[in-house]
């Protein structure tokens, strides 16, 4: 499962392993390499992140840094974005691997 | 003479994020940032959260050295450089002279003094780095009261970690109102409104005359002849610009280095970044200084791109953002009321939300928030479009 990043897989109720499986499997792979949070209790939106990674990047209504739906920035460019955060509120995690790569 | 493909002058976010830039598309290249503070970079704005205990000193930084290696960027702290040498492109330091091919000036800024007697006692603090606040922590235990001087970010914060120590805190505002250089009168209202409802006691319209205390501070006296006994005090009166080392050969106005919209300075193969740069900027035509962290990333990875030959225009939308207490006080873009020939107040303090929107020629130049963080988004569209201000939009 850790390959898979989206969160609503874990709530399907009583379908099988196998079921389960078998639509992550069909499911688009995340394109990146890296999953990235954000822990919002350290997040105070001085949004370097979004200056940075505007694709992947933005503020929601209460001035947090959300990560926004459709095609992100390059894992590169992510990585600077999370590298410039001011509060380190930022974390990149290599999802093969599951190694934390920011903040190291 | 060592000579470096690329020296920077300051190891802050600007340098650093530069130094990083320039790495990216100069494989083989020699790169050197001398650094004046000992330290490797740190986050000057979780300074806050270290003197609140809500983060450790390790969380502070945010490089370590093996990242540095990686990259192979030879950083050297507690480097001072005393004078640029332009035509023979050398930098002169305490510890000896450096060639350049090319060089960014990221050296930041230094606390800006009050000039007072008395200010130099023990119990007053100027805090700008990581030393501060330690100094201060230590200074703390045992003190009763606090007195913070200064309208602005810095004295907000101050004001935040003195009552969260349990000190009587007094906050001396210059003004009539809290940041008026800044803010109108009803977000000043607001901003007291929260300050005193969470234990500051603030005075406006009073300058310090001098600082009074046998050994170390006691007591803060007023221009107008009043006194309050304080033990210590936090000062926060913004920055001067650390670029007296730069010469006459560099452009400057008032401190700040010179650049255009490609922060290039004025001499050849020298560019600026950071909270010294005043840049020219496109949109609005004019030049700009912003004193902000996304500002001074951003100008490291803009002057990195251009130093490497790839050019790019730096174009921000600067905005910062910060709590005060239980409410939030944000900035966005240019908040310089002297510029606007319209300024738009959304709410009140008595509806515990203010919005300033700063007017130019009809288009939004800036705008703060005191408690409004959920219309930054459309603010920040409105000055990136350069649309004709509705204020229906954002009521």
């Amino acid at each position: 499962m850790s390959k898979y990043t989206n969160k609503k897989l874990r709530k399907v109720g009583n379908m099988s392993e196998e079921q389960i499986n078998k639509i992550v499997d069909e499911l688009p792979k995340e394109k990146g390499k890296y999953r990235i949070e954000v822990n919002r209790s350290l997040c105070i939106g001085a949004a370097s992140c979004v200056a940075v990674a505007s694709n992947t990047f933005e503020l929601d209504n209460e001035n947090i840094a959300v990560l926004r739906s459709g095609d992100h920035d390059s894992d590169e460019t992510n990585l600077l974005a999370a590298q410039s955060c001011p509060t380190r509120a930022i974390i990149i995690t290599d999802i093969e691997t599951g190694q934390q790569v920011y903040p190291s | 003479m060592e000579i470096f493909d690329c020296l920077i002058i300051g190891g802050g976010i600007a340098g650093t994020t530069a130094a990083e830039t320039y790495r990216k598309y100069n494989a083989d290249a020699s790169i050197v940032i001398l650094n004046k503070e000992p330290e490797l970079l740190y986050s000057r704005v979780l300074l806050f959260q270290l003197l609140k205990h809500e983060v450790t000193e390790a969380q502070v930084f945010l490089r370590k050295l093996e990242e540095y290696q990686a990259k192979k960027i030879d950083i050297r702290t507690g480097v001072t450089v005393t004078k640029i040498d332009t035509a023979n492109k050398i930098v002169v330091t305490d510890k000896g002279e450096i060639g350049y091919q090319k060089l960014l000036i990221a050296s930041g800024g230094i606390p800006r003094k009050l000039g007072v007697l008395g200010e130099n006692l023990p119990g007053i603090f100027y805090w700008r780095s990581i030393h501060d606040s330690r100094a201060i922590e230590q200074y703390v235990t045992g003190k009763k009261s606090a007195g913070v001087v200064g309208g602005g970010f810095i004295g907000l914060e101050l004001a935040q970690a003195f009552i969260k120590f349990g000190l009587e805190t007094n906050f001396f505002i210059l003004e009539e109102w809290f940041w008026q250089n800044m803010l109108g009168v009803e977000s000043g209202k607001l901003l007291d409104q929260v300050l005193t409802r969470n234990g500051v006691k603030t005075m406006y319209n009073v300058a310090v005359d001098h600082f009074e205390g046998e050994e170390k501070l006691e007591k803060a006296t007023f221009k107008n002849g009043q006194s309050v006994e304080i033990d210590l005090c936090g000062i926060g009166i913004g920055i001067v610009s650390d670029t007296e080392f730069v010469g006459d050969e560099i452009k400057r106005n008032k401190g700040k280095v010179v650049t255009d919209e490609y922060l290039k300075t004025s001499v050849a193969d020298v560019w600026a970044a950071g909270d010294m740069t005043e840049f020219w900027d496109m949109n609005l035509k004019m030049p700009v200084n912003y004193g902000t962290w996304v500002n001074a990333s951003e100008q490291g990875r803009i002057a990195g791109e251009n130093m490497s030959g790839n050019i790019k225009e730096f174009k921000l939308i600067s905005a910062y953002s910060a709590p005060v207490f239980d409410a939030n006080l944000t900035t966005v873009g240019v908040v310089r009321r002297d510029l606007a020939q319209q300024i738009e107040v959304i709410g009140s303090a008595t509806e515990g939300s203010v919005v300033e929107v700063l007017i130019s020629g009809g288009k939004v130049l800036g705008a703060t928030l005191v408690n409004a963080q959920a219309i930054r988004g459309k603010i920040t569209k409105m000055i990136e479009s350069g649309e004709v201000f509705d204020r229906a939009k954002l009521v």
